[in-house]
């Protein structure tokens, strides 16, 4: 009898054990997982952002008749559909802020960050009175977000002159629209 | 119960121990092993950047110079370089990135005329463009 007592002592303490085993392993697999899968979203979100940078080129709200620069004629026109259908372009753009800016040739320094509007637009000195166009921004948790570029040719319609610029896409790890 | 029948149950109990084990080593590799690799977008942006980079200055206006690029390399194709050096060094210093590094060369009909710049190894975009019945070429390398 006390040898039977033993055994199934034995057999509770090593079953015992092996759960403990087993939910430490369990919990230490779903936190890590947790971590990865944060990761996951942000490495998502930069390939997004990535695709976007190709698409926002050729778009043809944006981009010259020709396909080969962004024209900078249309920006005006475009925040004003977008304000009117902010939802289809929320769908093709998600968590994103999309900015235009002109890089060569160099702009006065103090106009770097001054926002192009049509107060700006109407002025005779445009478009060296403002260096950067907002086209679109979506960020409604007010994240931090990750910055990529790329190098495009901008078209200004009103002086048919071409300049290089950089469009440059700011996108959350979030993924979600 | 007999000696034998005990030390079969140990054992059993041992290997059922040892397979959760393997197991829980299993779902961790899965669990690290990478799904998506944030270097390929890395080298998509790369080789966007550098058709890009080729492609903007090609068609920019160069009111110091009086011409856009495409001009100058015509000249160069007939003699002079010079505009075409100093308009490449303004241009690329400002919009490449610090640290990035390139190489122009320029071709007719296949053979070259003019080369700036040192790149080895690096992503190649080219541009072609037609221009007094002569076939040009353009190519930029983006190294860095």
């Amino acid at each position: 009898m006390k040898k039977g007592q033993v055994h199934v002592t034995e057999t509770i303490l090593v079953v015992f054990i092996v759960l403990i085993i087993l939910i430490i392993g369990v919990v230490g697999y779903y936190r890590f997982s947790f971590e990865k899968n944060k990761s996951l979203e942000g490495e998502l979100s930069e390939r997004a952002a990535t695709i976007m940078l190709a698409k926002a080129i050729n778009l043809d709200e944006l981009a010259c008749g020709d396909g080969d620069c962004v024209d900078a004629g249309k920006f005006l026109p475009f925040r004003r559909v977008l304000g009117e259908d902010f939802g289809r372009f929320r769908s093709i753009f998600g968590r994103k802020k999309i900015v235009f800016r002109q890089i060569y040739p160099v702009l006065d320094e103090n106009v770097f960050d001054v926002e192009c509007d049509t107060a700006k637009y109407i002025q005779i000195d445009y478009p060296n009175n403002c260096g950067k166009w907002t086209v679109y921004e979506f960020n409604p948790e007010n994240e931090y977000g990750s910055k990529i570029s790329t190098i495009v040719s901008l078209y200004y319609p009103e002086f048919d002159k071409y300049v290089v610029g950089r469009l440059e896409i700011d996108h959350y790890d979030t993924i979600r629209k | 119960m007999t000696r034998l029948e005990s030390k079969g149950q140990s054992e059993v109990i041992g290997l059922m121990v040892i397979v959760v084990i393997l197991i829980l080593m299993g779902m961790f590799y899965l669990g690290f092993s990478n799904i998506a690799d944030s270097k390929s977008s890395v080298g998509e942006r790369r080789g966007l950047e550098a058709e890009n980079a080729l492609k903007a200055v090609m068609k920019l206006d160069l009111e110091d110079y009086g011409a856009n690029v495409e001009d100058l390399v015509v000249n160069c194709g007939n003699g002079d370089c010079s505009g075409l050096e100093s308009a490449l060094i303004d241009v690329y210093s400002v919009v490449l990135r610090p640290g990035e590094s390139y190489k122009f060369s320029a071709y007719i009909d296949g053979v070259k005329i003019y080369e700036f710049g040192e790149c080895n190894l690096g992503l190649v975009s080219s541009y072609p463009f037609p221009k007094n019945g002569l076939f040009y070429e353009v190519k930029f390398k983006l190294c860095g």
